[in-house]
């Protein structure tokens, strides 16, 4: 009797002992993990995999920071890769799958080189948006004007060809753009956003907001988190920073069903959609 | 209180308590489940969501009872039967006697639950979904009112109940797609009523008991497939006592059985139902790819937050995967999703592949080329390091 008294003492005692050195390690491990996501927005791959790494070894039971670590092997893994890949095939699902991964972390530099390589070979359908796009995220205005001024046009291109001229002062021309593109849903959300961009730097916030919401709508659920960051960031969206309406449409949740289980376009009919933790984002 | 009222009231309990207490998964329970999901087990080796083979099970068992005593699960276990049958006898205490639907009319109305019985079937098999339950009576008033209910539930639960004041049980006799799947069985069920017309005194006390409107005063013996061994057509006899109206296996094999036998009978039936779930777990989702060689090696694995269908075969996505984690060749997936651990079998050729790569398969983030998307695994499991694995 005595010695299971003194038994459960003392595993209280640990406990009393150990929670509030849990706890410090929890925060170590946050700390570490958002170290390693500030490493990965300056590109520094290895580093950052290096604090994952330690943010995952202080919080085991975390599964965002070993699915991270484990996300930026596979993605250092197929950067080195991807120099020694010669079918084109693996080459261009390599890197449509880094692509994808510099954007939801908003590496735009990393993403150039692929995108000018895939336009180069025209390794996809829509590869001048797809370069456009990454072009304007840094800047490289003229250039994207320039590029998109040989392409076909597209929904997409129409508009960011807009854009590129919208940031180069030349608004009249910017305008003629905007009105010419005819976005709509099958455009995809990023042709919506670069809409909402074009329409913020002519002075349309109205149209401009509108566009943003409807970009969120029809954003998958996993990637809209992304998007909005990228929103939040963009300097063409300055001129509506003070405005509540922009607040709002940052607010827009996604209309795409998205299931967690299936990963099927929707959850259907499954009955466990309203409480399952996995399913219906 | 009678002992059908009695087991009655046990089993209706039992599934307020698993509804809305435990706040369990009840539908596991129910026989019915167990002939929707009993198709797509058998094609695609895996259940309809919110199906398990506990379903199978107890489908087995009810289909036992019906052999042995007729229709006996919708006297006394089923709680739709109960709740219609004591609206009933409520409302005859208030002085609402039951109405006499014409024999006519009752014959039309019984034949109504067999296309239905067909057309949910044709539709859950097709989808491999409940797909009706957003419309089923029984789910609107045993349920804690999940999304995907409509208010045609309510409506038709809400016509259950009326018509249950003034007919006596309705929607067993004339609606329930169980019964339509019972009713074959239950008409070469072995017990049966048997009226002695040397004792009976002729009153017809015995068929105006009857819950079911079986005209008992007029038959010798009762082998109507809906008699579901109620036995209030025994207990109304005046002459029971004489063996007017008695209950058990046909005369020339043996006596009358008491109720107690009868009781005996719907306890061991769903107690080794209950059992069974538990002894011999059947994998809930089966799914393969590829021939499988002659040797095969076999990883078993507790995973968490595998809950459903739809988590499974997520699963079976991130096993099949084609990136640096593919697992060659054969793959054999045995699952049994469940709330927290969930038990994984998994098959796979080991002469391609290991364990570790098993493993890595089911936790990795994966490239999704066809959304464009990453995948993050949601998958961790029990005792492995992915870590340590590298």
């Amino acid at each position: 009797m005595l010695h299971k008294v003194i038994m459960k003492s003392l595993v209280a005692m640990v406990a009393l002992v150990a929670m509030p050195a849990l706890a410090e390690v929890r925060e170590d491990a946050a700390a570490t993990f958002q170290k390693g996501k500030a490493l990965l927005a300056e590109a520094n791959f290895n580093d950052a995999l290096v604090s994952f790494r330690t943010a995952a070894r202080f919080d085991t039971g975390n599964q965002e920071y070993l699915q991270a670590y484990s996300q930026l092997v596979q993605v250092i893994r197929m950067r080195q890769d991807l120099a020694k890949t010669q079918d084109p095939e693996k080459w261009f699902s390599k890197a449509r799958a880094l692509r994808t991964f510099y954007y939801d972390h908003l590496l735009f530099e990393e993403a150039l080189p692929l995108d000018r390589k895939i336009h180069a070979e025209r390794l996809a359908e829509n590869s001048a948006a797809a370069l456009a796009e990454t072009l304007l995220a840094l800047g490289d205005n003229a250039e994207a004007a320039e590029m998109l001024s040989k392409e076909s046009s597209s929904p997409r291109t129409d508009v960011l060809m807009g854009l590129a001229l919208a940031r180069e002062g030349r608004m009249s021309e910017a305008k003629t753009a905007s009105s010419k593109a005819a976005v709509s849903k099958n455009s995809g959300p990023r042709a919506f956003f670069a809409l909402a961009r074009l329409q913020a730097l002519i002075g349309d916030s109205e149209g401009a907001v509108e566009a943003l919401r409807k970009s969120f709508e029809l954003t998958s659920p996993s990637r809209l988190d992304s998007l909005k960051d990228e929103a939040r960031q963009c300097p063409d969206f300055g001129a509506l920073a003070s405005i509540p309406a922009f607040a709002e449409a940052l607010e827009t949740g996604s209309k795409v069903k998205e299931s967690g289980c299936s990963k099927g376009t929707s959850c259907g009919g499954c009955p466990h959609r309203s409480t399952c933790a996995g399913s219906d984002h | 209180m009678t002992a059908r009222r009695l087991v009655q009231f046990c089993f209706l309990a039992l599934t307020l308590i698993g509804v809305f207490v435990v706040r369990g998964n009840v539908e596991r329970w129910c026989p019915f489940g167990g002939v929707e999901a009993l198709y797509t087990y058998a094609t695609e080796g895996n259940l309809t969501c919110s199906l398990a083979v506990t379903n199978f099970y107890i489908l087995a068992a009810v289909l036992i009872i019906t052999l042995l005593l007729r229709r006996a699960f919708c006297g006394y276990m089923c709680p739709i039967g109960a709740i219609s049958d004591w609206l009933q006898k409520g409302a005859a205490r208030c002085g609402v006697a039951p109405a006499k639907v014409p024999v006519s009319l009752d014959r039309i109305l019984s034949l109504v639950k067999y296309p239905l019985l067909v057309v949910i079937l044709y539709f859950t098999y097709r989808t491999a979904e409940l797909v009706l339950r957003g419309f089923d009576p029984c789910y609107a008033l045993l349920s804690r009112h999940g999304a995907d209910i409509t208010y045609w539930a309510y409506v038709v639960a809400g016509g259950i109940v009326i018509g249950s004041l003034i007919v006596t049980m309705p929607f067993c006799r004339w609606l329930c797609p169980l019964a339509a799947v019972l009713n074959p069985f239950s008409r070469f069920g072995l017990t049966r009523i048997t009226r002695d017309r040397n004792a009976c005194v002729d009153c017809a006390e015995c068929a105006l008991a009857c819950p079911m409107e079986i005209p008992v005063a007029t038959l010798g013996q009762v082998t109507a497939a809906r008699c579901m061994s109620c036995l209030e057509c025994v207990q109304k006899c005046p002459a029971r006592e004489d063996g007017a109206v008695s209950w058990g296996p046909p005369r020339r094999i043996g006596r009358p059985w008491s109720t107690r036998i009868l009781i005996t009978i719907l306890l061991l039936c769903t107690g080794s139902a209950v059992a069974a779930s538990y002894l011999f777990p059947l994998p809930s989702f089966i799914k393969t790819r590829g021939e499988a060689p002659a040797a095969t090696a076999t990883v078993e694995l507790n995973i968490h937050d595998l809950t459903c269908r739809g988590r499974a075969n997520l699963l079976m996505y991130y096993l099949e995967r084609d990136d640096m984690f593919e697992i060659q060749g054969y793959i054999g997936l045995h699952a049994w999703p469940s709330p927290g651990l969930a038990k994984v079998r998994i098959n796979y050729d080991p002469s391609l592949c290991d364990q570790i790569t098993v493993k890595r398969a089911i936790t990795e983030p994966y490239y999704d080329a066809y959304g464009g998307v990453w995948r993050l695994s949601p998958f961790w499991i029990q005792g492995f390091d992915p870590l340590a694995a590298e």
